[in-house]
């Protein structure tokens, strides 16, 4: 909503106070100002008159003027098609600054010397309001010729501009606007006096209405023959303001009518409709199939009410015969019909009709009509018709002691009423000391209960003047389950981010494409998104690493070398159940280049990836697994086991997905979070006795995978071998069809120092027990 | 035999001495040579000789292991001197990583509610048309709910448009009183340079007997908050508008980058818009079945917080894994 301080001062004086102090008060009682732009018209433009206007000897399309600036008169050469003589113009005068790089100087166009310039309105740092020069006239104040327009209030405003808030249709006109800051500054609105004159011919002898039924809005008709019309250039300028400028001159009017008062007008062609022998336009009034309340002909509905006009009815320049409507309709009974159904709408009309516009008809109606008395030649008809539904006024019951313990503290009450009263509350009866009767005004269609108009008082009184006080609560535990999933949450992304990765977050979307090209689980179309905001995001995501992946191509891109992310989001299954993975993502080089790796870090590789991934969730166990997505490398793929339980899996990115998006050696993991647990460790008694480790090299199968020996391991160790693990694999052609693996054993006693027989016992034990088991040789 | 002491004394290397021990103690030794010596000598004699060759021996061997632990202690001083690095050849970086910048704001407003006595709750992504709008006093014809706001899905639920579902999921659950907070992630159908189509928010519900919980408590709490997160700064309550509660405020606190003198960030009026907060509507209470209760309610973007709060300086940029922006948060 877009107001100006001359606007709002033809309701409301606002002769003594600041714009500032304007904006300040708008803030407080909840009318946010958005902007505030001051237009200021530049020193040295003046108003001037053309007295002649002649062709130029050397150019078409210039014209040479003789203009009257006061105390001289200048020839001022001008480009524009619309001067004229006798017209009164902006001049800009040698040395005035149009622009920072803009000075008037004198000068020769085609031979033909011009001094000074007849300005358009965006030349003097006005909107545009035309095409060509900006023609003056007395509705900006008494045109003196040589007085600078800068000496103009009207011309030189302030427009501010208000973010309303959906439950404001009151304040969508300057009317609204003034009337609520009436009440915060305590001035009085002015009302409109003029009386509209009327001829003796009634309106009932050209236009005959047919209800046809009970309908909901309330409508008031008038009728008038338009004979000549003007407009204003101070309401050119403020439609330029507001950007509802309109190349129909009745049109413009409608507009500028409907932003002063908040009254929504419409214009009918009466010649449109069907005539009945008498020649009396037949205005059919009904419902249509949807339940809208419209306005038809014989054939054609042509408007149906706070909501679309039919343009072709619509009057032009040369159309005589105007029926002007005013109307109000409830905004609940025509939003969820427009949303439900998708009705065509005029968009600026609809914004105020859903959200309420101004009911008082009469006001807005006369509104115009005065104006278009004013500014033109019409003959308006005597005689109104009106269609009004009668509504019930709706009661508030308000209780002082309830109002004081809402707010926190109390408001006196004669204070309360006062306010109330300037709100065009009816304070309709006091029920008892400490509760009144209060009756809405009309025009307040977002207030049915007590609640609502307490919020009325707070925002006069100002929120910022209510005292802040701690509120007394009785205690209860706060500890949830909720609240430790948060402290899991927080305590691996801790541990995550301490490991050297960066936590990022992404959109819940993804492309479904791309999870159908790489075997991802794909929503059910049944359940999808209905209306995605663009292609790439078009479906929920089934798993965090796609994401993931084009942050690590968009930071390749951005010459990072290596790329370690993480990320604990939601994904949604087939079924869009919801559940939240656990992704860890390591591309490129294994550590910063510096003095120890002679700025050369090697790449990330499995098992220095597989290390940062068990430093961040705890010991993990890897084990072979079927790698159903084609994302990923299929020979360094596997399975991650917790405590035997499968969470997840951790792979290489397939070699040919790396080239295509031109990333390093990448390495993923995507882990079930509610799989990890997140439980302090509780210490175990150990062995005091010295410990020592001995290898054992030996010859296995090729296809012999380290977890079968390891799970066998794990079962005829004896206790002293407290923990085994491999430290190399060799390969060698003299070895044929088996390669060298050597393992480590570490041995520790919970009883003795172990004798050098002990531990080869141990060896020995194992070494046969892997002969008979895997037929292996010793190396 | 005596000038093997001044010998011992002059020694200045370990290989020195080690040369020495074998000329003195080795098999082939002065010493052997002289115990050998001894079997030629009458047996009055011998037992002297003997004496006096042991008495030599033993200061021998005690002089050169005195020597022996001086040159070790040396030489390993030496050695320290010879693999002097230059520390100041270390570059300060770190391999560590860092929390997103988005979590970082949220866990810093957990802390402080949690300190205040609130508990956390969470609610489903995504949610049925009761919860995140009817039960909230958002009406069907409301304009918030047009299409191009919500993201629904084909069987005609949504994805949450706001965290406020999770106060009526609470509040059908539990009865009063209620304190709580839900951070998470919602939705909306936008995308430009100041929106994504997800952003984080996080919702406060204070709910009590009736005359209990006032605009005031809401006040205190907000301020307490903001103070908390920004320090010394001047806030603002400017009544506004939300379906859900009423009177409704926005929360602005004095522009931080220019401390309220005005400047772009703040579009020249000194303060920057945070949250928005309100008393909860009778109608949402109405919906829960809730009877003669009051309560506030409040929500703010965290990404909004976090912009201000680390001066990141575009919001789509927290969404991409950028590590110019994320290892700043180090």
């Amino acid at each position: 909503m877009i107001v100006t301080k001359e606007w709002l001062n033809e309701w409301i004086d606002l002769k003594d106070i600041s714009t500032e102090k304007i904006c300040e008060v708008l803030n407080n009682i909840g009318l946010e100002v958005d902007s505030v732009t001051k237009y200021r018209v530049p020193k040295k433009v003046v108003v001037g008159k053309v007295i002649e206007c002649d062709k130029h000897p050397n150019a078409d399309k210039l014209s040479v003027c003789k203009v009257d600036v006061g105390n001289e008169v200048l020839q001022i050469v001008c480009g524009a098609k619309n001067v004229a003589a006798n017209q009164f113009v902006p001049v800009a005068l040698e040395g005035c600054k149009l622009k920072e790089d803009f000075v008037i100087k004198k000068a020769t166009l085609r031979g033909v010397e011009s001094r000074g310039m007849i300005c358009a309105s965006d030349e003097i740092s006005l909107p545009k309001t035309n095409e060509g020069i900006w023609v003056l006239d007395e509705s900006l104040g008494e045109l003196e010729i040589g007085k600078e327009l800068r000496e103009y209030p009207l011309i030189n405003d302030d427009v501010i501009e208000i973010e309303l808030t959906a439950n404001r249709g009151d304040c969508l006109s300057i009317y609204g606007v003034a009337r609520d800051l009436a009440v915060a500054l305590d001035k009085s609105l002015k009302e409109l006096k003029e009386r509209v004159e009327d001829v003796a011919k009634g309106i009932g002898r050209v236009v005959k209405f047919d209800k046809e039924d009970l309908i909901d809005a309330s409508l008031l008709y008038r009728y008038f023959e338009k004979e000549s019309l003007s407009f204003p250039v101070l309401f050119d300028l403020r439609l330029a303001w507001i950007d509802r400028l309109k190349a129909n001159k009745l049109e413009k009017f409608v507009e500028y009518t409907i932003h002063s008062t908040g009254v929504l007008i419409r214009i009918y062609n009466a010649d449109l409709f069907g005539k009945d022998s008498n020649g009396a336009s037949h205005i059919h009034i009904k419902k249509d199939n949807l339940g809208f309340d419209v306005v038809a002909n014989e054939e054609n509905i042509i408007s149906i009410i706070g909501v679309y006009q039919d343009k072709r009815y619509t009057p032009k320049d040369g159309d005589k015969h105007i029926l002007v409507e005013a109307s109000y309709i409830e905004p609940y009974l025509i939003s969820q019909k427009v949303m439900e159904h998708k009705i065509k709408k005029d968009e600026d009309f609809y914004y105020r009709s859903s959200r309420g516009s101004e009911p008082n008809l009469k006001f807005g109606l006369d509104y115009m009509l005065l104006l278009l008395q004013k500014y033109g030649k019409i003959e308006l008809y005597s005689g109104v018709q009106q269609l009004t539904q009668i509504k019930e006024p709706k009661n508030v019951v308000l209780d002082f002691k309830k109002c004081y313990d809402f707010v926190g503290e109390e408001i006196p009450k004669d204070k309360v009423l006062k306010i109330l009263r300037k709100l065009g509350f009816e304070i309709s009866s006091q029920m008892a000391s400490d509760r009144v009767i209060v009756r809405v005004p009309e025009f307040r269609s977002d207030i049915s209960n007590e609640q609502d108009v307490i919020e009325e008082i707070v925002r006069m009184v100002g929120i910022n003047n209510i005292s802040s006080k701690p509120c007394i609560f009785y205690e209860r535990n706060i500890l949830t389950d909720t609240y430790y999933k948060y402290k899991k949450r927080r305590f691996f992304r801790e541990k995550a981010s301490n490991c050297g990765f960066f936590e990022s977050v992404h959109y819940c979307f993804t492309h479904k494409e791309k999870l159908k090209r790489f075997n991802f689980p794909i929503l059910r179309e049944d359940l999808d998104i209905l209306n995605p905001i663009t292609k790439e995001m078009d479906t929920l995501r089934s798993t965090l690493l796609i994401n993931l992946l084009e942050a690590v191509e968009r930071n390749f891109k951005a010459f990072k070398k290596s790329v370690r992310l993480f990320e604990i989001g939601t994904v949604f299954n087939e079924n869009r159940e919801e559940r939240e993975n656990f992704a860890i993502i390591f591309s490129g080089e294994i550590e910063e280049p510096f003095i120890i790796n002679h700025g050369k870090p090697k790449e990330i590789d499995f098992f220095h990836f597989a290390r940062k991934v068990s430093d961040i969730v705890g010991e993990i166990e890897i084990k072979e697994g079927e790698c159903k997505s084609s994302l990923f490398n299929p020979y360094e793929y596997g399975e991650i086991y917790k405590d035997n339980k499968k969470i997840g899996f951790i792979s290489r990115i397939a070699l040919d997905v790396e080239k295509e998006m031109g990333i390093s050696k990448t390495y993923v993991c995507e882990m079930d979070f509610a799989s990890l647990k997140f439980t302090d460790p509780k210490a175990k008694p150990y062995s005091k006795f010295p410990s020592t480790s001995r290898d054992l090299s030996i010859l296995i199968p090729k296809d012999l995978r380290f977890q079968q020996i390891r799970d066998f391991l794990k079962t005829i160790s004896p206790k002293e071998i407290k923990g085994f693990y491999p430290i190399d694999i060799y390969e060698s052609e003299e070895f044929k069809d088996k390669i060298s693996l050597t393992i480590r054993f570490d041995m520790q006693s919970d009883e003795k120092t172990l004798t050098e027989e002990d531990i080869n016992k141990n060896m020995e034990f194992i070494f046969n027990k892997l002969k008979s088991k895997f037929n292996v040789e010793m190396r | 035999m005596l000038n093997y002491e001044d010998k011992i004394k002059n020694l200045s290397t370990l290989k020195e001495l080690e040369e020495l021990r074998v000329e003195i103690f080795g098999k082939k030794g002065v010493l052997a040579e002289k115990f050998s010596k001894l079997k030629t000598l009458s047996k009055e004699e011998k037992k002297r000789v003997a004496k006096e060759l042991n008495e030599i021996k033993e200061r021998l061997l005690f002089l050169l292991n005195e020597k022996r632990a001086f040159l070790e202690d040396k030489e390993l001083k030496e050695r320290m001197k010879k693999e002097a690095i230059d520390v100041t050849l270390f570059d300060g970086k770190s391999e560590s990583g860092a929390l997103h910048p988005i979590f970082s704001m949220i866990d810093k407003a957990v802390d402080f509610f949690i300190s205040m006595g609130f508990s956390i709750e969470e609610g489903p992504l995504i949610e049925e048309e009761f919860y995140n709008f009817e039960a909230l006093n958002l009406p069907k014809y409301h304009p918030a709910r047009e299409m191009q706001d919500t993201f629904f899905l084909k069987d005609g639920k949504l994805l949450r448009t706001q965290t406020s579902p999770v106060q009526i999921r609470v509040m059908q659950k539990q009865k009063p009183p209620i304190k709580l907070i839900s951070p998470g992630a919602v939705f909306r159908r936008d995308y430009d340079l100041t929106h994504t189509p997800m952003f984080h928010q996080i919702e406060g519900l204070v709910v009590d007997k009736e005359g209990k919980v006032s605009f005031s408590n809401l006040k205190y709490i907000l301020e307490e908050f903001l103070r908390y997160i920004f320090g010394d700064v001047k806030i603002r309550f400017r009544p506004s508008f939300f379906p859900f509660t009423e009177p409704s405020a926005e929360v602005d606190i004095s522009c931080i980058f220019c401390n309220g003198e005005g400047c772009r960030v703040c579009k020249k009026t000194g303060w920057l818009e945070v949250l928005g907060a309100g008393m909860v509507d009778p109608n949402v209470f109405e919906a829960v079945g809730y009877k003669n209760v009051s309560g506030y309610a409040f929500g703010m973007g965290i990404e909004r917080l976090a912009m201000l709060y680390y001066r990141v300086p575009d919001l789509r940029t927290m969404f991409e894994g950028d590590l110019r922006l994320l290892e700043q948060f180090k």
